[in-house]
């Protein structure tokens, strides 16, 4: 199995470090806002709130959180893949680090505007509100640098396979190259927002704005960058976590299936961020709506997948029972402990994602703070947690040094599990309480506001809970360069029950699922796109939030 | 050997139309019946006791007379006031002292020196009317979005600070007492004032025009005001001939609306042009 065993050479360790690097500092930074951002809420007033303090705040915590660290995570792992499963150099290492450095020039122009005030406008932009020209820019160029990555995913593949005829692409490899293809699409949405409308409004060359389109073209990237973000955890549940438990992967099958699966319904779903705005009609709502609920699918294949390759590994090592199994797992082992920890925040997330899906439950808690609450559950707890546990398994293996202690990487898994529940659960309340999202302060002496202080002072708990976590987890990367060098860079990924000697063009590769694709999101987004250039439109006049304040 | 490569090979190439056909078949037919379920049975079983096929074409998201569906992109701006923070900035800024001595020579003698009109059934009332109310309009009368024979030369003799200036002195004195929630008026035109009509897609009235003040920031109040300066500005909006509502959303209210219920909403609204200051 000489795919499954892979050291990292070819001069790659530079590269992913730098990646993966960038994007925790950029988190520690989020995680000091995040927790700034709570306690503004809780009306106690720290040093330096004010309400466009706050708002330059959240634009910052989103920006990174959204287009920064995940995307840099996410090339720097895909990397790693590319080297390890398929053993062999990246097709060009200066296309890498062009877009690497491409994407560290963007963070910058982005971040500066949002610092000085002249960018505050959350990361999902909300025209006609527009800021500095720079903040846009930026992004853009985060966005560019990472399709150099998606560029080379997809070449790396294209070259495995034509030196490999007929062999069955590495599942690791598989899911990284669906994820590629999954953010081609997917920035296809928002990148058009920036170039033809945010970018001409922000430099003043036109005075309208339509923001129906607007809103549209980026719910056609907002529900899909998320599935970005989740598709390296995915990768870990199938190809590292089983190998973690000390078993195999029960279905390589099953993994190719939800990775196509996550890949074709991400996309043509994102009118459901739209339930409640007029300028769609109900049909395609609920057509989106449909589409999104068969997310179901890789979900329930996924969690039975993992839950049976966990038995199989709990079962070998001496687990009795209908549950004792579970007990037999090696927790004290981090990917195993995240895998789980993932798996509930995942199942929680999910219970509040099924409400907002919902047409009409949506209408209940549309921009309360459930919503927060929700993406914060998913992304901030299922995925991040699984983007730590990655991390301690491969950037011991990039230094070949081993950390001679585990407990500080458990503690570290377990403040971020605990501080997120307590953030997040008491948001859902809150949610249902009423209170909206997106607002700095809250009149409390008012008393029907009065109510939800104590929660939000539950919450602003949890976020420092999550702070001492991030910390924590820069101060474990930081003692691993003193840790006990190893001289064993080898990759080792989960094997298959049943490794399969060959599996199906379809299951092999991304031309069928592109192409229905193709076909699910002209169906989809289509008309709801193409009218704004059939009907007569009120856009809205831009309001440029950089002069004059 | 050749042979057996080229059996493989077709034996692919089979695999590979099954999988097509098999995918097509399936993800066809959910997409057909989640588009007959959405655009054609939800909205008939929800909506047909009024109106079915209007019902289709909202699912659709069109009108029903296929109103909608003309580009007019060239259209101008329905203002070119924005409330952006250089404008509210420059509003905080005003001096009612110096706008006092601009309404003594400009508009005192249409709209009295207090803001009380002489003849309310022509001329509004601006005491106690909202700085950005009085600002918005004023800047529409000098940039032609709002037509005025009478307004538009005088409007243009002002700058944009004095402008700012007589707005806020009117927005500074005390507003006409006003008689207010007629209580005369019928069920349906309280209904109209404080519900709105969802059906019509018609919003209450007093989401924007409340008694000090609510909505966009140019709603102006309009208690206060006489019924038929209201009544002939419902009816100047709906035949588009005033069109200076941002949004258009005055437009499509009262294109909605009947005469008689213009009548009523004005009578509701308004003092009956006795104005007592």
């Amino acid at each position: 199995m000489p795919a499954e065993r892979q050291a990292v050479n070819y001069r790659v360790k530079n590269l992913i470090l730098a990646h993966i690097g960038v994007s925790f500092a950029t988190l520690a930074a989020a995680a000091v806002l995040g927790a700034w951002q709570m306690t503004v809420r809780t009306g106690v007033n720290p040093p330096f709130a004010t309400p466009e303090t706050y708002f330059a705040s959240v634009s910052a915590h989103g920006t990174i959180m959204g287009y920064v660290m995940p995307t840099l995570f996410t090339m720097g792992f895909g990397y790693f893949v590319a080297v390890t499963a398929l053993d062999q150099p990246l097709p060009s290492m200066r296309l890498a680090w062009a877009g690497f450095w491409l994407a560290a020039v963007g963070i910058v122009a982005a971040i500066i505007p949002i610092v000085m005030g002249k960018a505050t406008v959350l990361y999902t932009f909300y025209p006609p509100l527009t800021g500095s020209v720079f903040y846009y820019l930026g992004v853009l160029l985060v966005v560019v640098g990472s399709w150099f990555w998606v560029a080379l995913m997809i070449w790396a593949m294209a070259h495995w396979k034509r030196n490999n005829p007929g062999r069955p692409v590495p599942l690791a490899m598989f899911g990284t190259v669906a994820n590629a293809f999954l953010w081609l699409w997917t920035t296809g949405g928002v990148a058009v927002e920036i170039i033809f409308q945010l970018i001409p409004a922000s430099l003043g060359w036109t005075q309208m704005i339509d923001v129906g389109l607007a809103r549209t073209l980026f719910a056609w990237t907002l529900h899909p960058i998320v599935y970005f973000w989740l598709l390296p955890a995915y990768i870990a549940f199938y190809t590292i976590a089983p190998q973690a438990a000390g078993a195999r992967l029960y279905s390589d099958l099953m993994g190719r299936l939800s990775f196509i699966l996550l890949l074709l319904f991400s996309l043509p779903v994102g009118m459901h961020h739209l339930f409640m705005d007029p300028e769609h009609g109900t049909g395609f709502k609920f057509l989106q709506a449909m589409l999104t609920a068969l997310v179901v699918l890789p979900t329930f294949l996924t969690v039975f997948t993992i839950s049976a390759s966990m038995e199989i590994a709990g079962r070998l090592r001496g687990g009795k029972g209908l549950f004792g199994w579970i007990a037999a797992l090696p927790w004290d082992r981090p990917m195993v402990l995240a895998t789980c920890l993932s798996f509930v925040l995942l199942g929680f997330g999910g219970f509040g994602g099924v409400v907002n899906m919902a047409y009409a439950m949506n209408a209940m808690i549309h921009n309360t703070s459930w919503v927060t609450a929700h993406f914060h559950l998913i992304f901030g707890g299922a995925v991040v947690i699984m983007y730590f546990a990655i991390t301690y398994w491969i950037w011991p293996i990039l230094l070949e040094r081993e950390a001679a202690d585990v407990r500080p990487l458990r503690l570290q898994l377990w403040l971020w599990f605990i501080g997120i529940v307590i953030m997040t659960f008491p948001w859902h309340v809150l949610g249902l309480l009423g209170q909206p999202r997106r607002i700095a302060t809250f009149d409390y002496a008012n008393p029907v506001i009065a109510q939800w202080q104590p929660w939000v002072f539950v919450s602003m708990f949890g976020g420092y809970l999550m702070l001492v976590s991030a910390l924590l987890f820069v101060w474990n990367i930081a003692t691993l360069y003193r840790a006990r060098p190893v001289g064993d860079n080898r990759m080792h990924y989960a094997v298959a029950v049943y490794p399969p000697a060959r599996v199906p063009n379809a299951l092999n590769g991304f031309a069928l699922w592109n192409w229905l694709l193709l076909f699910l999101m002209v169906v989809a987004y289509g008309y709801p796109l193409g009218q704004f250039f059939l009907m007569d439109v009120y856009p809205g006049l831009v309001h440029r939030v950089d002069i004059g304040s | 050997m050749s042979t057996d490569q080229d059996h493989r090979s077709s034996e692919r190439r089979a695999e590979d139309r099954l999988w097509r056909f098999w995918v097509s078949i399936a993800a066809g037919t959910f997409v057909v019946v989640s588009l007959l379920v959405g655009l054609i049975v939800l909205p008939l079983r929800d909506e047909a006791r009024f109106d079915p096929w209007g019902a289709i074409c909202r699912a659709i998201g069109i009108r029903k007379d296929g109103s909608t569906v003309t580009k007019k992109s060239s259209d101008p701006p329905a203002s070119s006031v924005t409330w952006s923070a250089g404008t509210r900035l420059a509003l905080l800024g005003a001096s009612p002292e110096s706008g006092s001595t601009i309404v003594k020579e400009t508009c005192a003698a249409c709209h009295g020196e207090t803001g009380v009109s002489v003849d309310p059934q022509q001329f509004p009332n601006l005491a106690g009317q909202t700085e950005e109310a009085i600002f918005k309009q004023l800047r529409d009368f000098q940039t032609g979005a709002r037509v005025s024979d009478i307004m538009a030369p005088i409007a243009q003799t002002l700058t944009e600070a004095q402008t700012r200036d007589v707005a806020a002195y009117f927005a500074a004195q005390k507003r006409v007492e006003a008689v207010g929630s007629s209580p005369s008026a019928s069920a349906n035109i309280v209904e109209l004032a404080h519900i709105g009509a969802p059906a019509r897609g018609i919003p209450s009235c007093y989401s924007c025009h409340g008694q000090n003040r609510s909505g966009p920031e140019e709603a102006p109040v309009l208690f206060g005001q006489s019924a038929s300066y209201i009544e002939d500005q419902l009816k100047k909006f709906a035949s588009a001939e005033r069109r200076n509502d941002m949004f258009a959303r005055m437009r499509t209210i009262t294109k909605q609306l009947s005469p008689e219920e213009m009548h009523g909403l004005a009578i509701y609204y308004g003092d009956g042009g006795a104005a007592k200051p």
